[in-house]
């Protein structure tokens, strides 16, 4: 029997990244790709879903990743999902506002391949075994 | 009749006495003129009794009584008068112990018959003492020290001066002709017929020291004698009244009587304080205008003066002060403006508007030489043209006190006329003499407090808007500050994300997943995914370099191993050092961790030695040496480079700037590495230096403390 697909949620409002990002997921991670393209939705198909793992961005229409991640730990229903926040700010201060909420990583996107993005994900699955 | 009417007068006169000195101030001077008095009085009391006695055995007791009396009299009076005198250390002390020890055995005495042998009918006296075998003693005694005091007494009005001379002499007449009254009392001791008409003379002494009292401030009672007089008076005329009315109304209605009592006593009541006031005012305008206790008009002037720095109290503290002691119609107070030359009103006891006044400045110079109260009409013959002083003419000013301090005028203290019409005194003048001059110092102080108050308060308010400015100016700031952290933040995001799309958009494209490429097509992604990958550099860049500008670098130190270090840097080059066959020589001293900011420094060395190998010819050698120079670690970088051109050099460091060669050499590049090297070593404290040689290679030197690098509190680290 083969071993059940990750699910996995992506929030990201650019589209184009988005599109690589959710394709990479598909295709090299085997994952099952969920997405949102703004806080609230995201929040909403997180809350569905109940996914793995969630990657999410901060900089978002609607309601910003902060906002979602604070939400997400206070419901008992979603707390336990692991989140990588995966966004393009690279000030300290954001990277602590992170670590408070309860992210369980911090990766900048513009310094990273999508590739290695997955891999990251899948590592992070087999040293926290989830 | 007349006896007992003059030993009863004698005898109240001598008490009231007593009394008002006693009740003035318990000095020696005071206690011995006091018990001087009393003895007086307790014989006067003796002699009362002892004439009016229709039994033997209380005649020869009252005899007995005075004659204790006559023993002390003349001790006390002596006493008195050295201490007046102020002889007390130039008198022989056996003489007054002498003194002490025959009139305690006199009196010791009495009770025999040694001194009072018995009384019989003499004249047209009853009973009169006969004098006991040492009676003598007592007479010698008695001589003795009157006679003595009397001749210190004369002796001291001889060569006494004024007021003195005067209280002398009302004393010598006084208790002279007193004593020569009662000396005629011994006269029938002796049965000599002489009756003791002088006895009325012992009053005379009262009289006259009361007269030396109010008129010459002997013993200084006078308030006493004021405060006594204005009392008795209000309470006569309150008293004599409801006596009458009591007696008038009880014959009239004989129920209910105490209505009248109480209703009486609630009008008495009510009536005694205006009462007093009105014969106080009396008694001040008529019979005691110039009286006042100098001393304490002087010091409760000061004790006020001292209690306050505030103009307008000081003026109103010395108006007061000299109305209730000169009873002055108008008293003001002028201060001198120094700039304008006039004295200009700052206060007016009464209700008269007075003008400013200007002056020459020879009347100021004359002014200035006068430390005491000037008569209008003396210095209106000297300046008869001033304005001013005519007007204080025109408006009856009689004193004019000037206030100066040493060779300031401050003001002046203009005094009218008193009301009562009487002139001022030498007295007068010597108080208002020291009035000025404490006045002039306390306005002084004052006037000056109120410039530094003043002064304080144009401080605080410069002070206060040019905090405002300064707070606004914070605040511009801040906000300033805000909007470039925003930028920051903005910046990151905005320009990374389409970064970002464009990298994994062109990862796509070359992973094939797209389509099968062509080699060309494959070229092509590369090329652009290299000049993608510049964007992201120099975005990055830029945030470093906006981070170290705006000092938000964080520097956070740990223990490193610099040469893992190094060769992890160098990791990321090794394709290119392949590429171009570099030969590359480390040499590294055996070194302790120090403590850096990986980050940090590892960005300082990756931009360095990127420059080494791109600047390198190919085949060349690049030599890497960490070595100990006393407490630094000296990392030196040599290349067999390009090298830099000398006008090149020293601007290397700067952003954005590249050499000539080097942009000729290699297209790329954003000029912004060394500058960023630079901020990264410095940063962690060290320093950074080069040597070069256009075409021969270039040398970079980084020294670091070997203590290692502060922690630096910031945002971020370098990118």
């Amino acid at each position: 029997m083969p071993a059940q697909k990750k699910k996995i949620v992506i929030v990201e409002d650019d589209s184009m990244l988005l599109k690589y990002i959710s394709a990479a997921f598909r295709t090299d991670g085997g994952f099952d790709v969920y997405t949102g393209s703004d806080g609230e939705q995201g929040e909403q198909v997180i809350k569905e879903q109940k996914p793995d793992i969630v990657l999410l961005d901060i900089i978002m229409p609607r309601k910003n990743g902060f906002e979602v991640l604070k939400s997400l730990k206070k419901d008992k229903t979603t707390a336990a999902i692991p989140v990588i926040v995966l966004t393009n700010l690279g000030q300290q201060k954001d990277l602590d506002q992170a670590k408070k909420l309860g992210a369980a990583d911090y990766l900048v996107k513009v310094d990273m391949q999508v590739g290695d993005i997955v891999v990251k994900v899948k590592k992070f699955f087999k040293t926290t075994k989830h | 009749m007349f006896f007992l009417a003059s030993s009863l007068i004698n005898a109240a006169t001598s008490l009231i006495l007593f009394f008002l000195i006693l009740y003035k101030k318990r000095s020696n001077l005071n206690i011995n003129f006091a018990f001087f008095c009393l003895s007086v009085a307790l014989w006067s009391l003796g002699y009362f009794f002892w004439q009016n006695s229709k039994d033997y055995d209380i005649a020869i007791f009252w005899v007995k009584f005075l004659t204790i009396w006559t023993v002390l009299i003349p001790i006390f009076y002596f006493k008195f008068t050295i201490v007046f005198l102020e002889l007390e250390s130039k008198i022989n002390k056996y003489l007054l112990n002498s003194a002490y020890f025959i009139s305690l055995f006199l009196i010791f005495l009495i009770p025999s018959n040694l001194l009072v042998k018995d009384l019989e009918r003499k004249i047209y006296f009853d009973f009169w003492p006969n004098a006991g075998i040492l009676y003598w003693l007592l007479l010698l005694i008695f001589l003795f020290f009157v006679v003595y005091s009397i001749f210190l007494l004369a002796k001291s009005y001889k060569f006494s001066h004024q007021q003195r001379k005067k209280q002398i002499g009302f004393l010598l007449i006084g208790t002279g002709l007193g004593f020569l009254g009662g000396i005629t009392n011994f006269f029938l001791w002796y049965d000599i017929e002489i009756p003791p008409i002088g006895n009325v003379l012992v009053s005379l002494y009262v009289i006259l020291t009361a007269y030396a009292i109010i008129a010459h401030k002997f013993m200084d009672i006078k308030l006493v004698a004021r405060q006594y007089s204005v009392f008795t008076a209000s309470l006569a005329t309150i008293l004599i009244p409801a006596a009458l009315v009591q007696f008038y109304s009880k014959q009239i209605i004989t129920q209910y009587s105490f209505i009248i009592d109480i209703f009486i006593l609630g009008c008495g009541v009510i009536v005694f304080q205006p009462l007093k006031r009105y014969y106080y005012d009396f008694a001040n305008k008529y019979l005691f205008s110039s009286l006042y206790d100098s001393k304490k008009v002087i010091r409760s002037l000061s004790d006020k003066l001292r209690s306050t720095i505030e103009t307008e109290n000081i003026y109103q503290y010395i108006s007061n002060t000299l109305t209730a002691t000169f009873h002055s119609k108008v008293i003001t107070i002028r201060i001198y403006d120094h700039q304008k030359h006039c004295f200009s009103s700052v206060h007016t006891s009464g209700t008269k508007t007075i003008e400013s006044h200007c002056v020459s400045d020879e009347f100021i110079k004359s002014f200035l030489n006068q430390n005491e109260p000037l008569l209008t009409t003396e210095i209106s013959s000297s300046f008869p043209e001033d304005d001013f002083i005519k007007s204080l003419v025109k408006d009856d000013f009689e004193i004019i006190l000037p206030l100066t301090i040493k060779d300031t005028v401050v003001g002046a203290i203009l005094i009218s006329q008193k009301e009562s019409g009487e002139p001022y005194n030498d007295e007068d003048m010597q108080v208002l003499s020291v009035v000025g001059a404490q006045t002039a110092i306390a306005i002084e102080n004052a006037l000056l407090f109120e410039e530094a108050k003043k002064f304080n308060a144009t401080l605080q308010n410069e002070i206060s808007i040019a905090t405002q400015k300064l707070r606004l100016q914070n605040e511009e700031l801040k906000k300033l500050d805000q909007l470039k952290t925003e930028f920051i933040s903005v910046a990151s995001h905005q320009l990374r994300t389409p970064l970002t799309a464009m990298r994994w958009g062109l990862e796509f494209l070359s992973s094939g997943k797209k389509g099968k490429l062509t080699k060309g097509e494959k070229e092509t992604i590369d090329d652009l995914t290299q000049t993608n990958n510049r964007l992201i550099k120099l975005v990055n860049e830029l945030l470093n370099i906006s981070r170290i500008d705006e000092g938000r670098l964080r520097v956070d130190p740990k223990p490193t191993d610099l040469a893992i270090l190094i060769q992890s840097c160098f990791n990321d080059f090794n394709p290119l050092i392949e590429q171009k066959k570099l030969k590359l020589i480390e040499r590294y001293d055996k070194l302790p961790k120090i403590n850096l900011d990986e980050t940090v420094i590892s960005k300082a060395f990756i931009n360095l030695f990127s420059n080494a190998i791109k600047y390198s010819r190919d085949k060349k050698t690049l030599t890497v040496q960490l070595k100990i120079e006393k407490s630094n670690v000296i990392l030196s970088i040599q290349d067999e480079g390009i090298g830099i051109p000398k006008k090149d050099q020293e601007n290397l460091f700067k952003k954005f700037y590249r050499a000539a060669n080097a942009v000729t050499h290699q297209t790329e590049g954003n000029g912004l590495g060394l500058y960023i090297a630079k901020s990264a070593i410095e940063i962690s404290g060290g320093k950074i230096w080069f040597e070069s040689q256009e075409n021969i290679g270039t040398t970079f030197y980084v020294s670091l403390p070997l203590t290692g690098s502060k922690p630096v509190k910031g945002e971020k680290s370098l990118s």
